[in-house]
């Protein structure tokens, strides 16, 4: 403290004395006599506040401008809001205020800075939990659902029974496998007062509605649960799919329940596709500082041995390495040799690599006149690591019934299916009644 | 726009306060009133022509209270009671109407049911509010508590003031009356309000919006997943929300005033430390709580009247404090249930209070203004119910489960953090510093301009920015 300010007396003060009875504005009032009072030896720290403080708004304001806008973010894997248009009719309506808003938090400078900073804030506060996904030991990174929808749950086992049932009808075989979600499976890496507890409550569910359906299903939850109890690495820690490591386990319990042998693991030569996958979980956690994971393709043969083809309007491989686009029944195909496309593997989004992302078709076929099985799979996007462990055994036709809408029984005596595999994660099957349509042409056939 | 939202800070600040400071002294007002008309006009582009409505009446009004509350007092009055008529006309059109109406229709006349409901209404931001400020304007004239402002530019900036348009604090005309005609402009002020205006902004983002997500979290509790911890978890983080949102948008209003020159009252004043509910509403929200004594309480008679007449007036004081709250019944019995408290503690109960321990009376206040913003929240009274139930352990699945001790546990620090950002300490701190030396208000300095870079990372990271005080 330097000494003018010690020599000046009375020194007024902003802490009222003990036993003092003050108001606001009464303290208030203290404090701007304060404040007045230092007024010489306080502009200095003053200046600094408003230059530091307006320095900020406006260098951030015109970066906003200048800086270009960019259309797509892939951390969140979605367009961003763009400029959006002034007209008389939008302002009027509101519409304007609500996209500037959008716009100024899509395209705001350094916004990945920003997410991580905020992350950052939450982690200091010990809130072990960000945007939706809890921070678990050993770098886990979980979205959070404490208790999803049963009802919706129950509209997909209901159809899913009722589709088996018809498929029996057909002497077509149909297999159900579920799969868990990451807190399902890895619950060991979660807080130990969180556990397992929804995951436990909802999967009992499942069984009570699979048993009063009449719904045989194998669940792929308790075998990869009891990997990840003794450490395997099974789930991404930074993404929800499970591991080519943990696919392989829910292959070997499909293949058994299909009747078939699996391939042992050793079988296998594994190669070290990527060092460097960010998962959807850690876009979400926004915690920037996480280890990324590793990905892995287990090789058995050579993989050009398979076909790929994966029905696709847009063209979007379009001059892809590999890739053909070839048009059969007035539909546009892209053809690949293997199950990879490795343009993935530069991209945010690496677990797309498999099979090529989300499609509502896709066949895989060894070259060759190999007489084989065709397995039917109706899956979610878990399926797309397991599948270069099913071509082994069968040629495969995949359909996402999110974006594949048609009558599965139909589809089933069309294109000599001779097994169906339904393969669901647990979170498919609470997010939405995509297995609905499973019911689709069931009643016309027994003639209702 | 709120304060709290990037496009405030980076545009419509930014852009604001360099014209304001461009412009010569004399063109101020003007210059206020244009950036207030387009900060308001912004969110509500067509219902800024009530509020133009609003501002004529009252300069008009005024005018004639002023011209002839000397010469002719009752003709004066006449011009106080349109005010008050158009103004209170506005109001009660656009905030209570449909639920008047839907109100009377329960009645068993046919007539009523032929009455439309006009439904989609909605209403304007700031409605109660700024009908509030012309008002007393009008009333100050007439009392001869401040002189008529001819300048209509200088009244409609006062009216548009965008720091205190939205939520408040209800700036009385007396109380701005010089400072419309003159007020300085200078560092010491500037920096005093932009160091109030950042602890508001981090009380309502990083405190109350954060709590506020932690409440919706537990108000969505149902037949599947409640449990008595979540539940009083639950109504715990919307105590702190509701308090934090409040004072940190008064506060970031006051500190907006600063840098403009103007000094506004303080609106909140640790009203969490209270000892009674008497005393938590002279913390609470003063601005509202002095415009009800000075407008309402006080000419009824106040207490300077017989006993009976006192309790009517109190009464009638807390009917329409909780009624102005909102168009619902809750609010009413909100404002029922405090005055109930109000009058027991004027009985006897404040003697009482002082002569226990000082915990103890505060652990009574807390917990009558916990059940209070029960009360306040729940507009459904029948899922209020079900909620209050869970509380207390009816129709939960466990008394405390996963997701809950989670919560608790996970919160706890930032449980810890509200309970101290609610007591006096962090003042108390700030100015032990502040007046230590030049060293410690450079860190000052430098820890606001942190606090306001933080705050853009969470409005930067997140769309949830709900704010509670729109439907005033």
């Amino acid at each position: 403290m330097d000494n003018t300010e010690k020599n000046v007396q009375p020194i007024p003060t902003g802490v009222p004395a003990k036993k003092e009875r003050i108001t606001a504005d009464g303290e208030a009032a203290r404090y701007l006599q304060l404040q007045m009072h230092l007024k010489k030896e306080s502009r200095g720290a003053d200046l600094l506040l408003i230059l530091l403080t307006l320095g900020f708004i406006y260098v951030m304001a015109i970066l906003f401008w200048v800086l270009p806008d960019s259309d797509f973010s892939a951390q969140e894997n979605r367009t961003l809001a763009t400029a959006p248009k002034i007209s008389a009719e939008n302002f009027f309506s509101g519409a304007l205020t609500e996209q500037v808003s959008d716009y100024m938090a899509d395209q705001f400078p350094f916004r990945d800075f920003f997410v991580g900073m905020k992350a950052f804030s939450e982690t200091v506060q010990l809130k072990g939990q960000n945007n939706g996904v809890i921070f678990g030991s050993d770098g886990y990174l979980t979205a959070r659902a404490d208790y999803p929808n049963e009802d919706v749950l129950k509209t997909n086992l209901d159809a899913a029974a009722a589709f088996q049932k018809a498929m029996e009808e057909q002497d077509i075989p149909c297999t159900a496998a579920f799969v868990g979600r990451k807190q399902d499976v890895c619950d060991r890496y979660l807080p130990s007062v969180y556990g397992s507890y929804y995951s436990d409550r909802i999967w009992g569910i499942l069984d009570d509605i699979a048993v009063s359906d009449g719904l045989s299903y194998l669940n792929l939850r308790d075998p990869l649960r009891s990997r990840a109890e003794d450490g395997e690495a099974v789930y991404y820690k930074t993404d929800h799919h499970w591991t080519t490591l943990g696919a392989y386990y829910g292959y070997a319990q499909v293949m058994e329940s299909l009747g078939g042998a699996p391939l042992a693991l050793g079988a296998f030569t594994v190669e070290e596709a990527s060092d460097d996958f960010y998962g959807t979980t850690w876009s979400a956690s926004g915690i920037k500082w996480a280890d990324p994971d590793p990905i892995a393709y287990y090789h058995y043969g050579e993989d050009d041995a398979f076909t790929m083809a994966i029905q696709d309007s847009t063209m979007q491989f379009e001059g892809y390495a590999g890739c053909t686009y070839e048009e059969r029944d007035g539909k546009q195909y892209a053809v690949f040799d293997g199950f990879y496309v490795r343009e993935f593997l530069e991209e945010k989004d690496q677990y797309a690599s498999f099979l090529g992302g989300n499609f509502g078709y896709t066949q895989i076929t060894k070259k060759g006149d190999e007489e084989r099985q065709t397995l039917l799979v109706l899956k979610d996007s878990f399926a797309h690591s397991m599948v270069p462990f099913l071509a082994q055994h069968y040629d495969l036709i995949l359909i996402d019934l999110r974006y594949y809408k048609a009558s599965m029984l139909q589809f089933c005596q069309e294109n000599d299916i001779d097994q169906v595999l339904m393969l669901y994660n647990m979170e498919t099957l609470t997010e939405g009644d995509y297995l609905k349509v499973l019911r689709a042409g069931l009643n016309r056939e027994k003639g209702e | 726009m709120v304060f709290s939202s990037l496009e405030f800070l980076f545009l419509y600040f930014a852009a604001s306060i360099m014209i304001y400071f461009i412009v010569p002294l004399a063109f101020r007002n003007v210059v206020l009133l244009i950036v207030s008309l387009a900060f308001y006009g912004w969110g509500e582009p067509i219902y800024v022509t009530i509020m133009l409505l609003s501002i004529i009446v009252d300069y008009i009004c005024g005018y004639f209270a002023g011209k002839y509350r000397e010469i002719h007092k009752k003709k004066a009055r006449r011009f106080v009671i349109a005010s008050a008529v158009i103004n209170l006309g506005i109001l009660g059109f656009f905030k209570y109407y449909t639920f008047i109406v839907s109100n009377l229709q329960l009645l068993p006349f046919d007539f009523l049911q032929k009455i439309p409901l006009l439904a989609d209404i909605e209403l304007p931001i700031g409605i109660s509010f700024y009908t509030f400020q012309t008002m007393s304007y009008t009333i100050d004239i007439y009392r001869g508590d401040a002189k008529v402002q001819k300048n209509i530019a200088s009244f409609g900036a006062y009216v548009t003031l965008f720091p205190q348009l939205i939520a408040g604090p209800i700036v009385r005309y007396q109380d701005v009356d010089d400072q419309l005609r003159s007020r300085p402009h200078n560092i010491e002020l500037f920096a005093s309000g932009m160091r109030t205006f950042i602890c508001g902004m981090g009380k309502k983002i990083l405190l109350a919006n954060c709590a506020g997500a932690m409440w919706e979290g537990f108000r969505a509790l149902n037949a599947t997943d409640a449990t008595v911890v979540g539940a009083w978890l639950g109504m715990l983080f919307y105590a702190f929300q509701i308090y934090f949102d409040f004072s940190g948008y008064s506060d970031m209003a006051i500190g907006l005033g600063k840098m403009l020159g103007f000094q506004f009252k303080e609106n909140f004043f640790y009203p969490y430390v209270s000892k009674s509910i008497t005393e938590f509403w002279r913390r609470w929200h003063i601005s509202m709580g002095t415009w009800f004594r000075e407008y309402v309480y006080i000419p009824l008679g106040g207490n300077r009247c017989s006993k009976l007449k006192n309790y009517r007036n109190i009464v009638i004081v807390w009917l329409l404090t909780g009624f102005w709250h909102g168009a619902s019944w809750n609010f009413v019995l909100w404002g029922i249930y405090y005055c109930i408290f109000l009058v027991m503690e004027k009985l006897f109960l404040q003697k009482v209070l002082q002569r226990l321990p000082g915990f103890v009376s505060h652990i009574y206040t807390l917990v009558v203004v916990l059940f209070g913003w029960w009360l306040f929240v729940f507009e459904d009274l029948g899922a209020g119910i079900t909620y209050l139930g869970y509380m207390f352990g009816q129709g939960v699945v466990a008394f405390s489960e996963a997701g809950a001790a989670f919560d608790l546990l996970r919160s706890a620090l930032f449980l810890v953090i509200l309970c101290i950002a609610s007591t006096p300490l962090p003042k108390r701190l700030f100015y032990k510093l502040y007046e230590k030396g030049k060293g410690a208000r450079v860190a000052i300095s430098a820890g606001c301009a942190a606090m306001l870079v933080l705050c853009t990372a969470y409005l930067v990271d997140s769309s949830y920015n709900p704010f509670l005080y729109f439907r005033f």
